[in-house]
């Protein structure tokens, strides 16, 4: 049998082809990446894009650092305005702080979107992943009933000025590191689109300010709006430290009174005798001279 | 967030390309994010180490001494106005150890002794065993400090008790006066990655690098509150043994919940460790009661014998 | 030949025997093991000790603790000599003297062997914080070593101008002894300069080694832990302090009266007080160990209760029926009796006392580090217990062999038996004139 028998030809450029195959999906094997967007307002302060990068790694969820991501306004019929680029941090998350947006555009259903796009690069593909928003009109203010201080929201729509029923709010107080929840988890608007909530006692701030905020969290139409309202009569804080005090635990600089008397009386009682023995014995060495004399 | 319409996906695709042509003709003004790592290429920089072990090119003219911030921060003094404090609830702690894990792996100890431990208790043979995790109890009358001769151990305005390690002696005293036995000592020089020993030694960021012949321990993770995150432990922690906060704030937090402080020590009858020494820890705990889960669970993982783990395995 | 003459022919310092040399090549030997060791510590770190993060402190501290104690007695005895004029004593004070400078000049050097970073020694100066007892102790070591310099030196003066002169033959040695002797002619306004300051030291002394002993002693109860946390520690050491310098002397004594044949000058008598001075020290001594050792058990805590049982019968038993019978019953109950008083005796009864002295300072540093009050955990095994490690040992067997080389070298060139003073008393010369005989 010289000649390659036909079977023989074409299991061969099936292995071929399979091989070729492979190789391709080596090469595309990219992983794909997966943005998380999510639309903070802050009432009368700004506007953000918190963005999440991850992907699905063997260990479950992992979050891209450093890419970097463009973000874009959508405007009418789809075409796009560039916001900015930013960076994702170590975990994988980059605050996008809106600037210079358009105004709203009144035939969609949503006042803005945005989209957040991923060019691509060696390890992942490119991704996007777009956020619709809704403007609110979100108030809190602090009310005194029965010498009780409360916190009262209203939440209307802006363009109407109707009363949003049945929304769910928190009310939180502002903290160092995560906000602590004042009265239940979560309070629903009434018919006038309003929630009170009484302040408990004793909360303590810094010079007795308390920075409250009221939060409609992750609203399909409005995402996430937080109103802030400060207040002073939280308890101011009495400072505990002893740091300025003279302590047993207080620097050189700082060290107790009767640390500093007696033990010096001591040390220089003690070094006067030693250094006047010293110098007696200088005295023993010149009597001598003088004897000579 | 909104569910992701594919077919808008695809359009958004092509319109965006688009875009990429008219931005280029039309000129529209890019924001400072593209236009600022082409001015950060062009001056001297510096490879620095991140917390989490990454290398960053950082230009010379942001680096900055970090015992003088431009704020007034002063790392003898702290954070202005604040008194840390930690809550360490024993009914949740089932010795999972990835507080330990992190807070090795975070401040790159690599002797044989960790800064925070998971003892495995029991105070009478009647009573039931228990979890307890140990931090540095930032005592408010730290006898470690009142013993150091050189004022290289020191207490802060904020209430943590910090090292410096290009002052201390190691005489080891504080060691002997530490009731609470968490202070370990550098033995011989400590195999840390040459990164980090190149690093300057900053009391704010214990263990980066940690140096032979002086004493380390649990600093609070300053360098972790500097960017308003909370330590390691506490974030390791999938149960949320751990809560941290500001004690003038009266609040404590987990990660996941909040509380304020005054309420939970006196809901759950919070003490510290060792009241009757009078060494008024900041650290407090909550007793192990209604366990979360049962304490036999916690053995799988229980070391009597190790408390960090090597890399090197030989 | 006169009196005199003899007499200074007899308590010159003399030349090293074959054994003398040898002796001191032997603890050279030993010092420069020691260095090497020390030098191996400081370029591996203190990883090349025993000691770890529970058992932090280790033989080097308990070491120094014995150097403080052996370094009480010598200045005690001489002070009180110099104040009562009691002059029986005057043939021992010299080396009381000598023991007490070379023992805290060592304590010095070894508390500085136990740190990890001596090369930042100028932090205790230049940073020092008056609240910590580790500063108390560099300012009264400093102060006990100038203090112990003076009551060695000033008495000295005469007896260097006479060894000046009968050294005429040696121009160098006989010109040292000059300069040394700050140029003695024994004149009146010299003398008056010398007995007033000689007084004043003297007085001075007795305090300042009370507070050094009482320091040593907070070095450990000013910390929480149990065994050290304790109101009995001051007296306590004083008490330890004053047992481990007598038995130190009666030792030192023994040999320097056997090299230099000095039976004439240290005679049965002096023994048979020392003997007495011993019990007495151990008698005081176990008066402290009772309160130290046995009242606890009344009134104690778990901790303290694991402390004793461990000293009693666990771990530290051998070593501390050791110590408790070798230097607390011992002494007394041999010592009690005529016979044990005899120089031999006497002797052997007070090295076994050094030797559990020292012994007696490892138990009160090392059972306490390993019993804290957290259990020992996610440690490795052996940092549980502790033992020297050869590096400790080296370097803790050269510090006791500098101790030894400074008083062997000391008693070569000096005289150990005050000459002028032995005249004096001998009625051979009054006012430092040479009686016509």
């Amino acid at each position: 049998m010289k000649t390659p028998s036909p079977f023989y030809i074409k299991t061969l450029f099936s292995v071929l082809l399979a091989l070729l195959f492979i190789g391709q999906t080596q090469a595309q094997k990219k992983e794909r990446l997966r943005l998380s967007v999510n639309h903070f307002s802050v009432i009368d302060q700004e506007d953000y894009l918190n963005i999440l990068a991850r992907y699905k790694g063997e260990n479950g969820y992992e979050s891209v650092s450093g890419i970097s991501l463009e973000i874009f306004q959508v405007l009418a019929e789809d075409s796009l305005v560039s916001l900015g680029n930013i960076n994702t941090n170590k975990d994988g998350i980059a605050k996008f702080i809106i600037k210079n947006k358009r105004a709203h555009v009144a035939d969609t259903v949503f006042d803005f979107t945005y989209l957040v796009q991923f060019e691509g690069d060696d390890k992942f593909r490119s991704a996007d992943s777009d956020m619709s928003v809704s403007a609110l009109g979100l108030t809190a203010s602090i009310e005194i009933i029965d010498s009780i201080p409360h916190i009262q929201a209203k939440m209307i729509d802006p363009k109407t000025g109707d009363a949003l029923t049945e929304e769910p709010l928190r009310v939180r107080l502002k903290r160092l590191f995560k906000p602590l929840i004042i009265g239940e988890d979560t309070y629903f608007t009434d018919e006038e689109g309003q929630i009170s909530v009484a302040v408990p006692e004793g909360l303590q701030g810094e010079d007795g300010q308390l920075d409250f905020e009221v939060v409609l969290d992750e609203h399909d139409t409005y995402g996430t709006v937080i109103s802030h309202v400060t207040a002073d009569f939280g308890i101011a804080p009495t400072d505990e430290s002893t740091f300025n005090s003279r302590e047993l635990w207080s620097p050189a600089g700082k060290t107790p009174v009767f640390m500093l008397i007696f033990p010096n009386l001591l040390i220089f009682g003690i070094w006067f005798v030693i250094l006047l023995s010293f110098r007696n014995l200088l005295l023993i060495f010149k009597s001598k001279n003088n004897e000579n004399n | 967030m909104k569910k992701e319409d594919p077919n808008k996906r695809r359009k958004f695709l092509s319109k965006g390309l688009q875009f990429g042509l008219v931005a280029t003709a039309g000129g529209i003004a890019l924001t400072k994010y593209l236009s600022e790592p082409a001015a950060a290429e062009s001056e001297d920089t510096v490879e620095l180490m991140t917390t989490d072990g990454t290398l960053v090119q950082v230009p010379k003219s942001e680096l900055h001494d970090h015992s003088q911030a431009k704020d007034g921060y002063n790392v003898r003094e702290g954070f202005p106005g604040k008194k840390f404090v930690m809550v360490i609830d024993l009914a949740r702690c089932k010795n999972a150890l990835k507080c330990q894990e992190s807070c090795n792996k975070n401040h790159y100890i690599t002797g044989d002794n960790a800064w925070l431990k998971v003892y495995k208790m029991q105070d009478s043979e009647a009573a039931a065993p228990y979890w307890m995790p140990t931090t540095c109890m930032h005592c408010d009358k730290p006898p470690c400090v009142t013993v150091c001769p050189v004022d290289a151990t020191f207490k802060r305005k904020d209430g943590i008790v910090l090292i410096d390690n290009e002052r201390c002696i190691g005489c080891r005293f504080c060691m002997a006066a530490c009731p609470y036995s968490i202070r370990v000592f550098n033995w011989n020089e400590p195999e840390q990655p040459e990164e980090i020993k190149s690093m300057p030694p900053n009391p704010d960021y214990a263990g980066m690098p940690s140096i032979k012949g002086t004493v380390d321990k649990c600093d609070f993770c300053p360098h972790m509150i500097h960017q308003g995150e909370l330590p390691h432990c506490v974030t390791a922690c999938p149960n949320g043994v751990f809560f941290f906060g500001d004690k003038y704030e009266d609040t404590v937090t987990n990660g996941a919940e909040t509380f304020r402080l005054s309420e939970l020590l006196k809901n759950k009858a919070g003490y510290r460790l060792m009241e009757s020494l009078g060494t008024e820890p900041s650290v407090y705990y909550l007793p192990p009661v209604n366990r979360v889960e049962p304490f036999e669970q916690g053995l799988e993982f229980y070391d009597e014998f190790n408390s960090v783990k090597k890399t090197k395995e030989s | 030949m006169s009196a005199y003459q003899q007499l200074v022919e007899e308590l010159a310092p003399r030349k090293f025997s074959k054994a003398g040399v040898i002796w001191v090549i032997f603890l050279v030997v030993l010092i420069i093991a020691g260095v090497i060791a020390y030098i191996d510590q400081i370029v591996q770190g203190q990883v090349v000790t025993n000691m770890r993060d529970y058992a932090l402190w280790g033989v080097y501290i308990s070491n120094f603790v014995f150097f403080v104690a052996t370094s009480f007695v010598g200045s005690m005895t001489a002070a009180i000599l110099r104040l009562t004029n009691n002059s029986w004593r005057t043939p021992l004070v010299r080396i009381a003297e000598i023991i007490a400078f070379a023992a805290i000049i060592m304590a010095g050097i070894t508390i500085v062997l136990d740190m990890g970073r001596p090369d930042r020694l100028y932090h205790l100066f230049i940073n020092a914080r008056l609240q910590s007892p580790i500063t108390w102790d560099v300012i009264i070591i400093t102060t006990y070593i100038a203090i112990s310099f003076l009551i060695l030196y000033l008495p000295l003066l005469p007896d260097l101008a006479i060894l000046k002169k009968y050294y005429k033959d040696k121009p160098t040695l006989s010109k040292w002894y000059g300069k040394l002797s700050l140029n003695w002619t024994g004149s009146v306004a010299q003398r008056k300069i010398q007995n007033k300051t000689i007084q004043m030291v003297a007085v001075l002394i007795i305090p300042v080694a009370l507070i050094l002993q009482t320091i040593d002693a907070w070095l450990f109860s000013t910390t929480y832990r149990i065994g050290w946390d304790s109101t009995n520690f001051g007296p306590y050491f004083i008490a330890g302090a004053f047992l481990v310098g007598t038995g130190c002397l009666i030792a030192t004594v023994y040999i320097i009266r056997k090299v230099y044949k000095l039976e004439k000058y240290i005679t049965d008598f002096h023994f048979d007080r020392l003997g007495k001075m011993l019990v007495l020290a151990a008698l005081i001594y176990t008066y402290f160990n009772i309160n130290e050792y046995l009242l606890p058990y009344y009134t104690t805590p778990e901790a303290e209760a694991k402390h004793l049982h461990e000293l009693y019968f666990g771990h530290y038993a051998g070593m501390f029926w050791f110590v408790t019978i070798g230097g607390l019953l011992l002494p007394v109950v041999v010592l009690l009796f005529k016979k044990g008083r005899a120089p031999k005796v006497l002797f052997w009864v007070s090295v076994v006392v050094v030797i559990t002295s020292w012994w007696k300072r490892y138990l009160i540093v090392t059972p306490t580090l390993l019993e804290p009050f957290l259990p020992i955990q996610g440690v490795p095994e052996s940092w549980r217990t502790y033992w020297p490690s050869l590096h400790e040992w080296l370097i803790t067997f050269a510090t006791l062999a500098g101790a030894c080389l400074i008083i062997t070298l000391l008693v070569r060139y000096l005289p150990v038996i005050p000459v002028e003073r032995t005249a004096l008393e001998k009625g051979i010369i009054s006012n430092g004139k040479e009686e016509k005989s």
